[in-house]
């Protein structure tokens, strides 16, 4: 192997230690260069590393890639050199590149040049460095230290890797909290036989332990943090091979959350794939507490519509209501099941509506919304057209509109149908007060003409500017018919 | 420092590196410098803290960098490293200071293994040339913390290192929480000695759980009270409660630009809460203060009202803590009463003009009370045109009269009536006349006019008077709907007979 520690370091021997290096580089490869790729540029000549823990630096700017480098960890490694370690026995290895001034890539594989085979877990671009795996007494493993971009020092360590103190079931850490933030290491974990499968996360094969007991039922919030996305599951049971699954959330964006009964022992397993396994951040907190926020559609609805309420969890951690029930306000109530909610007001006025709610997880929260129910609903009463004119005759048409519940400002449009096509001939705006058996006439003058001869047909449309829509669009319209006939000659 | 290459003392690196770190653990407190023997410039060689409080004096002018040494902290001006390593047997607040040395320094702590070692949680510091650097972290029980010590700019020099642990704050705990007496109050914790603890309430003004130290606050007379910061990344949070797991959020604020306040009731016990975010390691200034009582003022809109309108009313005032306006009455002065409306104007209709002494008390959320009266004057200026007199038909050339009746009736106005023509091509202004008028209930006056008719109006056949009275401003006529009238066209007519008879 070249030993070579870096260009600074070279240049600037200080210490017996240098000394020592110079000697152990003189050694191994007489009369290399520091201008030369590493002797273990090539696969052929990788640097045995023949007992653990290993250590070493060396620079990999002038190192090579060669043809048939593998590509399965990452397609565009350069700089790569290579170490060969066999096992002596099964375990754990822990391998380790730190560079100075870039990020190294590193990975394993098993198998020959030309047909090498990437150990699972083995690989950084996911994660970086360090990476752990498992290795097999008497299988050889070639271990890859490449670049992104460029080489330079790197210094290399592959060490026995202790498994995780947590790994197992068994050895669970304790939680105590909330709040409570513990990091964690996927990187020297495995999946022990009997070890369930989480239900959000069926392909994780590392995974650590924790459990937790708290004194008083209360709501508990979990959330892990790493650079890919551990998952987090909760069980209940006390054995490996007894447990229920109580909450499981498949990535960082999303909490665990669950209730904590007094006194009992919950099981947490935070888990991940082989190659993104590695330091995390388990954190736990008191879950939020539910705060419902109902909303309606439509927002502001009439005694003749059906409103549906949607009864909003409210939730930070973004659980839906399973149960509960809704109390409109009016004295009666729907169940919370997961159909549609809706309801209609007998009467206008205002309601606060509730909603009482349950998450899967055990939290409950009230909450409510005002609804307002405003009917607003005026209505054409009559409309009075000429029955017969004759052209260059005016004459008057009359709309009557009708409103019961709230004053209304009323534009009634006057339309005369042109081969089916409403063409607007007038347009009146008047307030219209709320009177029951009391109507507001709106007149207007019409002066047929010759292309009226026959029939001509007039609609009246009453509608309520400033509301998107009346109550009860049908008895806004109303259509009236003239019979016209053609001046008699003569007459001027 | 350096790596250690012989591949074949590997297999026994552990063992090797205990003895070292024995030995060093055993020179290094009786302060003998040893410049050419470094064993801890290496991670490997790490010193290791045996019993604390640790002290060590140690040239490391030739300690030296390496690959894998962590870039956490500060790593493009570490020239060169050493290392200590402490694993305390229960749960501590460790402080490692180079106050001393002879140089600058760049100290941090972790935790984890050589190649993926991790900060320690606040434990970074690029030091002050005259303290040295000085880090202060929560250290766990059977954890292993790496305190890294480098040179900044240099690689080393005459280093002093200590390390030791520290109380934690006093009232680092609810159950110590520190009575505070007296307003104003002052305090400045260090949250550097200070962490959660189990069951911490959630505060509505952060997510993150970091140091925090308590306060408890019981007046003895209701008021509002006021929390202040210094700092950014720092959370107040007041609660009532007596117990930490069973605490109400009555407010909270995580800005010290924005301090918070609340109504403190006599008797009751609040518990106020200074958190940090998790990597403050900070002395933090905290105050407690009465709030200044407020000020409000009226607002009337218009300014000047009059009988024909409502009249609105809002009450400003300028509140540093932008609590909301919750009850508060309207005294209108006229005998009647409102409620204060939370948000816009409230109005108000006078039925006679006079001077109204306008009263309003507002009340914040947070309790505080405010109280002011501002006089306002309700003046109904109102004179109107009762009658427009013009001619129904004319000559051109032909002279006539036009006169516009004025009533008023409350105070004598100077009024200015303006006469326009108009014959459909140009709009004439035919006269302005300013006179007083008297205030009479059934009095009148006449402005007189004259207008002699042209032959362009003749040509166009008809003209149109126009005549307007207006009030000097600041005068504001309360009805102007009566201020303005437009005659019947008068028609013109050729005015041949008419220029031959003049």
């Amino acid at each position: 192997m070249t030993l070579s520690t870096g260009r600074r370091a070279s240049a600037r021997p200080r210490t017996p230690l240098i000394a020592l290096v110079a000697a152990v580089v003189a050694l191994l490869a007489p009369g290399v260069a520091h201008a030369e790729a590493p002797s273990n540029d090539d696969l052929g000549s990788a640097t045995p590393v023949t007992a653990l823990p290993f250590a070493t630096t060396l620079d990999t700017a002038e190192s090579t890639v060669d043809d048939d480098d593998p590509t399965s960890c990452y397609g565009y490694t350069r700089n790569t050199v290579w170490f060969d370690y066999t096992a002596e026995r099964d375990g754990m290895v822990r391998f380790v590149a730190s560079g100075t001034g870039f990020s190294p890539l590193i990975s394993a594989y098993t198998g020959v040049r030309g047909d090498l085979d990437l150990v699972a877990g083995s690989c950084s671009y996911d994660s970086g460095t360090p990476r752990t795996f498992q290795v097999t007494a008497g299988t050889s493993y070639h271990l890859l230290v490449g670049a992104f971009y460029y080489g330079g020092p790197v210094s290399v360590r592959v060490e026995a890797a202790r498994p995780a103190p947590n790994d197992d079931f068994a050895s669970a850490q304790a939680l105590t909290g909330p709040p409570a933030v513990v990091e964690g290491e996927l990187g020297p974990t495995s999946v022990e036989p009997g070890e369930p499968v989480a239900s959000c996360d069926r392909s994780a094969d590392r995974s650590a332990w924790y459990t937790y007991t708290s004194p008083t039922t209360r709501s508990v919030a979990l959330v892990a943090t790493a650079f890919r996305q551990p998952s987090v599951a909760v069980y209940r049971g006390s054995a490996l091979g007894g447990l229920s699954e109580v909450d499981c959330v498949p990535s960082r964006y999303t909490t665990a959350v669950f209730t904590a009964v007094a006194g009992e022992t919950y099981r947490i397993r935070v888990a991940e794939e082989a190659a993104s396994a590695g330091w995390f951040e388990l954190r736990m907190t008191t879950a939020s507490p539910l705060r419902p926020d109902p909303w309606f559609s439509p927002a502001r609805p009439s005694v003749y519509d059906d409103v549906e309420v949607f009864p909003s969890s409210g939730d930070p951690l973004g659980r839906d209501l399973v149960g509960g029930e809704v109390r409109f306000g009016d004295g009666t109530s729907a169940a919370i099941t997961g159909e549609r909610v809706r309801h209609r007001y007998a009467a206008d006025g205002t309601y606060t509506v509730e909603v009482t709610g349950t998450t899967s997880d055990g939290r409950t929260g009230t909450g409510s919304a005002e609804l307002v129910v405003e009917t607003h609903d005026v209505a054409v009463s009559a409309f009075t057209v000429p029955a017969s004119a004759k052209v260059d005759q005016t004459g008057r048409l009359t709309v009557s509109v009708v409103n019961t519940r709230y004053a209304e400002t009323v534009r009634v449009d006057l339309f005369k149908v042109v081969d089916g096509q409403p063409r607007q001939i007038g347009q009146l705006t008047q307030a219209v007060p709320a009177r029951a058996g009391g109507k507001v006439d709106f007149p207007f003058a019409y002066t047929y003409g010759p292309a009226d001869v026959g029939a001509v047909v007039f609609r009246a449309v009453a509608v309520i500017p400033d509301r998107y829509q009346d109550a009860r669009p049908a008895d806004n319209q109303a259509t009236g018919t003239t019979t016209v006939r053609a001046k008699l000659a003569g007459v001027r | 420092m350096l790596p250690s290459l012989r591949r074949g003392a590997f297999a026994r690196a552990r063992t090797a590196a205990v003895v070292a770190v024995a030995a060093l653990a055993a020179v290094l407190p009786a302060g003998v410098a040893h410049a050419d023997a470094l064993p801890n410039d290496d991670f490997d060689g790490s010193a290791v803290v045996t019993a604390l409080p640790f002290t060590a004096h140690q040239d490391t002018s030739r300690a030296t960098k390496a690959p894998d040494d962590p870039s956490w902290c500060q790593y493009y001006d570490a020239e060169g490293s050493v290392w200590f390593s402490y694993t305390p047997t229960e749960d501590v607040i460790l402080r490692a200071t180079t106050a001393g040395s002879d140089h600058p320094t760049i100290l941090s702590a972790y935790s984890g293994l050589r190649g993926s070692l991790r900060g320690a949680s606040r434990a970074c510091d690029t030091g002050q040339p005259s303290t040295g650097a000085s880090v202060t972290f929560r250290a766990t029980a059977g954890t292993t913390y790496h305190l890294m010590v480098a040179g900044y700019d240099v690689a080393g020099g005459d280093l002093s290192f200590g390390l030791t642990t520290v109380a934690a704050a006093p009232n680092d705990r609810f159950a110590d929480a520190e009575a505070v007496t007296g307003l104003p109050a002052t305090r400045t914790p260090d949250l550097s000695t200070a962490w959660y603890e189990q069951d911490e309430p959630d505060s509505g003004c952060t997510d993150q759980a970091g140091p925090s130290v308590w306060y408890s606050f019981t007046p003895t007379t209701t008021t509002s009270a006021v929390v202040g910061l210094d700092h950014s990344n720092v959370t107040a949070t007041v609660y009532t409660g007596d117990t930490i797991a069973g605490l109400t959020q009555v407010a909270c604020t995580t800005s010290r630009w924005d301090p918070l306040v609340f109504l403190a009731t006599a008797g009751t016990t609040y518990r106020i809460r200074v958190a940090g975010w998790p990597d403050l390691s900070d002395t933090v200034g905290v105050s407690l203060t009465e709030a200044p009582r407020l000020d409000p003022y009226v607002d009337v809109w218009p300014s000047d009202p009059t009988i024909y309108e409502e009249v609105g009313f809002t009450a400003d005032m300028w509140d540093p803590f932008r609590e909301p306006v919750v009850s508060g009455e309207w005294d209108f002065g006229d005998g009647t009463t409102a409620p204060v409306r939370e948000q816009g104007p409230t109005y108000h209709h006078f039925a006679a003009d006079g001077v109204y002494q306008v009263g309003v008390t507002v009340v914040t959320r947070d309790g505080r009370v405010g109280t002011t009266t501002r006089a306002v004057t309700v003046e109904s200026h109102d004179v109107a045109i009762t009658k427009f007199t013009v001619p129904s038909s004319a000559k051109a050339g032909q002279s006539k009269p036009v006169t516009v009746r004025l009533a008023n009736t409350r105070y004598r106005e100077s009024a200015t009536v303006d006469l326009y023509v108009d014959n459909g091509q140009s709009r004439t202004l035919v006269g302005t006349t300013t006179l007083d008028v008297p205030a009479r209930e059934t009095g009148k006056v006449d402005v007189p006019f004259s207008y002699t008719f042209t032959a362009a109006d003749a040509l166009m056949g008809k003209v149109a008077f126009r005549a307007v009275v207006r009030l000097p401003y600041p005068v504001r006529d309360a009805r102007p709907a009566d201020n303005e009238v437009i005659a019947l066209a008068t028609t013109v007519k050729p005015g041949t007979t008419a220029m031959k008879s003049a």
